[in-house]
């Protein structure tokens, strides 16, 4: 009789175990890529993140994410557009559009900033 | 008997032991994060495997920074020495005394021109624009005569004044020597990555794919968003910088530079509107960029090869003078009409 020969790797389960570790793989390359198509911008109200805007996808809107600031989305970007803080600085920042830009409201704890994007920074100066 | 299929078996093998090698290439992401402190936002994007130790020692230091620094709190730095009257000497804490050592060093350095004592001149000007009225020049005067670096005398951790109600003003280099304790600790904790304070960013390391840290440089206008260029890190430092057009002073319609003269006693009237140092030490960068805003072009360029750091000057005429040695690494986004020169 002949012997029989023994793997340590059956061809089926070898390629079960290729197919899906290649699968695996070219999610994690490629998802990256696919999700900084569009840029994010997260709102922070002291130590809460209180939302979370894709404003490649957001309609146009002004909301209040705190009592006397008021944040709008248009055309891709996001920016304070008032605030009853003294200084106005949240204001003066503009609208913001780019990764790694932030804008901050210091007196009532408010911030945005734009987390994700197409863009080749890492933060802005 | 059954064939055998060596070729198909070959390949899928190989397809795994490939798949296996790549998956210590994947692209990790950093840990991010932000907080408030010391009047500011604090962001962060860190590398490495202890970093929620990290994380918790940088916010812990922050907050003890803010306390020792800050001009608003009884227990700070500058509360004390307001109180504090030539009879007596004030005893500073091995940080406190550190900074303000750092900060008498510039301020003797400059001639005055960039001065850690100036915070009454700031209190005035703060109060007019509350009143929204400018101070009369008797107010300035006033103010002037409780400002000047030499009114302090520090030895080791021991201070004295020679005149009482001197209130300091840590505004031009607390930050920058924050970005330097804090870069200290990612440089412990074996991470790398960025923390991000204001006008100041702390870079260690690079990316895990190897390729370098890429800051864009703010356009330097109120209301407008968006970089005018960008700074690919070239080697680990401290970015600071200064400029009148975030934070201003707006009195009767007009606008002023929050960064004030000594000598006039009244907001600086800077040839740039931008000036951005490169430093390995935060503490410099910083100081630098506050006294290069009260220098003529001329004067900024000397003082970046005295100190040999690296600068982007933005002049109010859309002129940008960069370190040549910052060539490689800078890159001018297009159609902002920037006139561009390397020095």
């Amino acid at each position: 009789m002949q012997k029989r020969e023994r793997r340590f790797f059956s061809l089926p389960l070898l390629t079960t175990l290729s197919v899906l570790l290649f699968c695996s793989l070219l999610i994690t390359f490629l998802l990256p890529y696919v999700t900084e198509q569009g840029t994010v911008a997260e709102i922070w109200v002291d130590d809460r993140l209180v939302r979370q805007v894709d404003l490649v996808s957001a309609e146009e809107e002004v909301f209040s994410p705190c009592e006397g600031v008021e944040i709008a989305i248009r055309e891709q970007t996001i920016g304070f557009v008032s605030s009853d803080c003294p200084d106005q600085t949240c204001v003066h920042s503009g609208m913001l559009s780019k990764k790694g830009e932030v804008a901050i409201c210091l007196p009532k704890g408010v911030r945005i900033l734009l987390v994700a994007g197409k863009d080749e920074i890492d933060a802005m100066l | 008997m059954k064939r055998k299929r060596p070729f198909l078996s070959r390949l899928l093998c190989l397809i795994f032991i490939l798949s296996l090698c790549l998956t210590g290439c994947a692209a990790k992401a950093p840990v991010t994060g932000n907080f408030l402190a010391m009047d500011t936002l604090f962001s962060y994007s860190l590398y490495g495997e202890s970093t929620k130790e990290a994380i918790k020692e940088i916010q812990k230091k922050s907050a003890e920074l803010e306390k020792i620094f800050s001009n608003t709190s009884d227990s700070g730095l500058p509360a004390k020495v307001f109180d504090l009257t030539p009879e007596k000497e004030l005893i500073l804490e091995e940080e406190e005394a550190l900074l303000l050592s750092e900060a008498l060093s510039f301020s003797v350095e400059s001639g005055g021109v960039f001065d850690v004592t100036v915070g009454n001149l700031k209190t005035l000007w703060n109060t007019a624009e509350k009143n929204d009225k400018l101070p009369d020049q008797s107010e300035i005067d006033l103010a002037k005569k409780r400002c000047g670096f030499g009114f302090l005398q520090q030895k080791d951790r021991t201070l004295s004044v020679l005149e009482s109600g001197i209130l300091l003003d840590f505004g031009g280099i607390a930050k920058g020597y924050a970005a330097d304790c804090l870069q200290k600790l990612m440089v412990e904790h074996h991470l790398s990555g960025f923390i991000s304070l204001g006008g100041c960013i702390a870079s260690v390391g690079k990316k895990p794919d190897g390729s370098s840290f890429v800051f864009g440089l703010q356009i330097p206008r109120t209301g407008v968003s968006g970089y005018f260029a960008t700074l690919k890190m070239p080697f680990d430092g401290v970015l600071s910088t200064s400029g009148n057009y975030e934070r201003f002073y707006e009195i009767d319609g007009k606008k002023y530079s929050q960064i004030l003269d000594p000598f006039t006693g009244r907001p600086t009237e800077s040839e740039f509107l931008s000036v951005t140092v490169l430093s390995e030490d935060g503490t410099e960068s910083d100081a630098l960029s506050t006294w290069m805003m009260l220098c003529s072009k001329e004067e900024a360029v000397s003082l970046a090869k005295e100190y040999e750091v690296l600068v982007i000057l933005v002049t109010n005429e859309n002129k940008l003078l960069v370190s040549k040695e910052l060539e490689p690494y800078f890159s001018l986004q297009p159609g902002l009409g920037y006139e561009l020169s390397f020095v």
